[in-house]
């Protein structure tokens, strides 16, 4: 493991050493045991950003429920700056996640579709930046601004179904900019957005980790966009972290089979398939002429 | 002769406030054995083309123009012939397999519901062709036995695109087979499609809003923008010969993530209110970065252009580039 | 600096946003089915209330010729009991209306605060709540109204209500309960924790502004029911048999074997009235979707 992710690093923000979530369930009868996670150390320098990349059932949504307090680790430690994140009481949460934000996949799901986007805006403020109700209103403006969102005024008092897709997206963000966080999850923040609006949204987040220093864990399992916003990459496979480092060398270098498929299966416009037919057998055949999902 | 060919085909939807015409004049044709795709962001209307196409609209649509499926206009024919002309006719494989596939049926059970509905089978019969269309798509016969829910997203989309083969159909419009799956799945799946197009010689429409996975599996693309075609090119030529500044754009979407410093391109602004019926102007001019004086007044039409058409002022000579928008 | 452009909205007027129950009353009147349901409801509710001004003479009166047919005098005939059919109909009106109201408002309140129990917080006390919600749905209603109601004779209206609501809350709080538990796994929830917000605050202003159609609709159902259920128990001879209502009417002129005697108006008009009070509630139900989708509220 590099150097600058050696645990027990005290300037880095978020320090995950040797985190485990084990799942027991049942399955017809027989009790099964899955591990979502298992064994990830990564550490996230302040103002910067990591990109985490994997497919799903790769324990991406875990881990970034581990991280947000919404779920905890079977075993290993999570810390937030002070904060031992995996053993905070349920009263503790509310007070962590001034600090942690979360930005959602979904824009047509993580916005109520009968509050207005003022009043979404707000509750972080009124919460954790002691704000009075009445008095959110420049705040609130200011946000939306900084977001793109402009003239603001105009979205203030709109309903979310009146917004497109990429404009909800900015809500999102706005909302987990009020309270001034430290870090801020993003789950698959563009991957349901045309990929012309992109780009909009990716800047957004590059420019403010560069204006207000926010750290950002950028979870997906596109390699195009994590390259354009993050300074470090985790690949994650079935729970694993399989590679990681700095950015541009993971793309450019692997050392993974796993991360070589990944980068391989981005869509180039003036690719051809007869032009990496090679690498198209490997996928194939690496997983098996017949696909099934294991159980 | 194509097996297929769409002539100003218009949709439009009457809303509660105000209608919407979600296709405009739309004409193109596919020829058997080809896998054309058609490609459009959310709101440029290629979904509602694929319906359309598949009699898949709701009732309410207003639809008129020509679709002559291998000599015979299917506009003109109503519900029990459609349903009829579904076997070797044309077929839609749905969107998303979670929501296309009835839950409480295996995958066994969807087969036999299609299959005895279009012909006469047995069941044991329908079990063997059924096991036969699964391994056809790379997935074991054991499957049939399986729920909806315990497939992965990517297995869903093949026993999709398995069912809607043993319907032997010679057209399969495609509707967005791979949206909401992973990168990896993404390219099995479109390859599979591609694979099972060379060896079963069905025609193929692609419908996509991700450009770069549609060139490269099919040979022709046609760009949608707000109810349009704007541009249809080979798709191994979209790199270099792209004329539409709305195609150009999104090929610049695509960067390399290889490269030493990547950033994305976008395109600014949204996507027109196709309520307001404008038929004067360009309606990409608003986001387009070349656009002029005469791109607001008046709409360009398709016209042949380089290896195909494209309905841009700038693109089929009308105006130069001397002058640039600040 | 990273912009987008602003919303479009097409080019008509900015409608003046209306609120509370001016909006409530237009979105229903918009529904063909719901207009109907409102004009109904409303004709009875004011046949009710001007009962009075309306009303031939004082439905108590017993001093008419009883068991005539309709005539200049009494339009609808007299009852066996020498009572003027008409006016007792008119007065009858009341008690429906106010046992309907009662028990639906009662009925989908309790649905709604167990339901929100349940749902939002689910464990042992949703599992509680929710035996003691599939216990009652279990036990036939009929029977048990019957039970009640013979153990409480005479009782009145309170009675009534109080049975009716005994039964029927629980199918509403299953649904609702349902309801919540699916809501709660939404993203927009999740959102409002992590923007600090507490419990209370997200059940109030984030879960129950998406069951406004639901909550409508079960004390649309309920209120059906309900002036049924009232009916039917008054018919069996369950309620005060000295009240002016539909339902005692009816037992009255069963009682009195109206129909054989040819005085079919005295069966026929509280009858009809019943079917009418309940198929204004139906009707109404069809114009709860149109309540709680925000894009038809707006305009």
């Amino acid at each position: 493991m590099p150097a600058e992710f050696a645990a027990g690093d005290r300037a880095a923000l978020l320090t995950l050493e040797s985190v485990t979530k084990v799942f027991r369930g049942r399955r017809a009868g027989q009790s099964a045991v899955k591990r979502a996670v298992d064994d990830v150390s990564f550490a996230i320098q302040p103002g910067t950003s990591l990109g985490l990349i994997g497919q799903s059932g790769s324990g991406k949504t875990t881990l970034a429920r581990l991280i947000t307090g919404v779920d905890t680790p079977t075993s290993g430690s999570i810390r937030l700056g002070d904060t031992q994140v995996d053993q905070l009481h349920r009263r503790e949460l509310r007070a962590y996640r001034h600090g942690v934000q979360f930005v959602f996949q979904d824009p047509y799901a993580a916005l109520n579709p009968a509050s207005r986007i003022g009043y979404v805006i707000s509750r972080p403020l009124v919460n954790y930046a002691g704000v009075a109700p009445d008095q959110a209103g420049s705040h609130v403006l200011e946000l939306l601004a900084k977001v793109g969102l402009t003239p603001p005024e105009q979205f203030e008092p709109k309903l979310p179904h009146q917004l497109s897709g990429g404009q909800r997206q900015r809500v999102v963000i706005a909302r987990a900019l009020a309270s001034r966080p430290r870090l801020i999850v993003a789950d698959e923040p563009v991957s349901m957005l045309d990929v012309s609006l992109r780009a909009g949204i990716i800047g957004l987040l590059r420019d403010l980790r560069e204006s207000d220093g926010i750290s950002l864990l950028y979870i997906t399992h596109d390699l195009l966009s994590a390259r354009a916003v993050a300074d470090d990459l985790v690949v994650l496979q079935d729970g694993r972290v399989v590679e990681q480092g700095p950015a541009r060398q993971v793309v450019q270098h692997p050392q993974h089979e796993y991360t070589r498929r990944l980068i391989d299966a981005l869509p180039q416009p003036g690719r051809r398939p007869a032009d990496t037919a090679d690498q198209r057998e490997k996928t194939t055949t690496s997983q098996g002429g017949r696909l099934e999902r294991a159980d | 002769m194509s097996l297929l060919a769409v002539k100003d085909l218009d949709v439009t939807y009457p809303g509660g406030q105000a209608a919407i015409t979600a296709v405009r004049g739309v004409s193109f044709s596919l020829n058997s054995g080809e896998l054309a795709a058609l490609v459009g962001e959310s709101g440029s209307g290629k979904s509602t083309v694929g319906h359309a196409l598949t009699g898949t609209l709701p009732g309410s649509a207003i639809v008129s123009g020509n679709v002559d499926f291998d000599g015979t206009d299917i506009m003109s024919m109503d519900a029990r012939m459609l349903r009829k002309s579904r076997r070797r006719g044309i077929a839609l494989m749905p969107q998303n397999g979670l929501n296309a596939l009835n839950p409480v049926l295996t995958v066994e059970g969807h087969f036999w519901d299609v299959l005895r509905s279009h012909e006469r089978v047995r069941r044991a019969e329908a079990r063997q062709l059924s096991a036969a269309m699964l391994e056809k798509v790379g997935l074991s016969g054991s499957v049939l036995r399986r729920y909806p829910h315990e497939l992965s997203g990517g297995m869903r989309q093949r026993v999709c695109l398995a069912i809607v083969l043993s319907l032997q159909p010679r057209v399969i419009v495609f509707d967005e087979p791979t949206t909401a799956l992973d990168v990896l799945t993404q390219q099995q799946v479109i390859q599979t499609i591609a694979e099972l197009q060379r060896s079963e010689g069905f025609a193929g429409l692609l419908i996509s809003h991700d450009l770069g996975l549609a060139l490269e599996h099919s040979s022709r693309a046609l760009i949608m923008y707000a109810g349009r075609i704007v541009e249809e090119l080979p798709s191994h030529r979209a790199l270099d010969d792209a004329r539409h500044p709305y195609t150009r754009a999104l090929v610049d979407c695509y960067s390399d993530a290889r490269a030493d410093e990547v950033t994305l391109a976008g395109i600014p602004g949204s996507p027109p209110d196709l309520s307001l019926g404008q038929e004067s102007s360009c309606l990409f001019a608003p986001r387009c970065p070349h656009a002029q004086q005469l791109c607001s007044t008046e709409r360009p039409s398709l016209r042949s252009v380089g290896s195909g058409r494209a309905a841009c002022f700038l693109a089929d000579g009308t105006l130069s580039e001397a002058v640039h928008a600040s | 600096m990273n912009t987008v452009a602003v919303a479009s909205s097409p080019a008509r007027p900015i409608a003046r946003r209306r609120r509370g129950l001016t909006l409530v009353v237009a979105t229903l009147w918009r529904q063909p089915k719901a207009r109907a349901g409102l004009i109904i409801l409303l004709a009875l509710v004011a046949m009710a209330v001007l009962a009075p001004l309306v009303s031939p003479y004082s439905p108590q009166v017993s001093t008419f010729p009883p068991m005539t047919g309709p005539s200049a005098a009494h339009l609808l005939g007299t009852t066996g009991g020498g009572q003027d059919v008409l006016s007792q109909l008119i007065y009858g009106a009341r008690d429906s209306l106010l046992v309907a109201f009662g028990a639906g408002i009662l009925a989908t309140l309790l649905a709604l605060a167990i339901g929100l129990l349940a749902g939002y917080l689910s464990g042992p006390a949703d599992s509680v709540l929710n035996f003691l919600m599939n216990l009652l749905l279990v036990i036939p209603a009929l029977p048990l109204m019957i039970i009640i109601s013979t153990y409480r004779k005479g009782g009145g209206i309170l009675t009534i209500v109080l049975v009716i609501v005994i039964i029927s809350w629980a199918f509403g709080g299953r649904v609702v309960r349902s309801r919540v538990m699916s809501l709660r796994s939404l993203d927009f929830v999740t959102a409002a924790q992590f923007s600090g917000d507490r419990t209370g605050r997200i059940i109030v202003r984030e879960i129950l502004p998406n069951m406004v159609s639901l909550v409508a609709a079960i004390f649309f159902a309920t209120a059906t029911g309900a002036v049924l259920a009232e009916a039917g128990l008054e018919f069996l001879g369950l309620g005060n048999p000295a009240t002016v209502s539909w339902g005692t009417m009816l037992y009255w002129a069963q009682t009195y074997n109206v129909l054989a005697q040819g005085q079919w108006a005295g069966i026929f008009a509280p009858g009809l009235c019943i079917a009418l009070l309940a198929s204004a509630f139906a009707l109404l139900n069809f114009g709860v979707d149109e309540l709680s989708n925000p894009r038809l509220r707006e305009a």
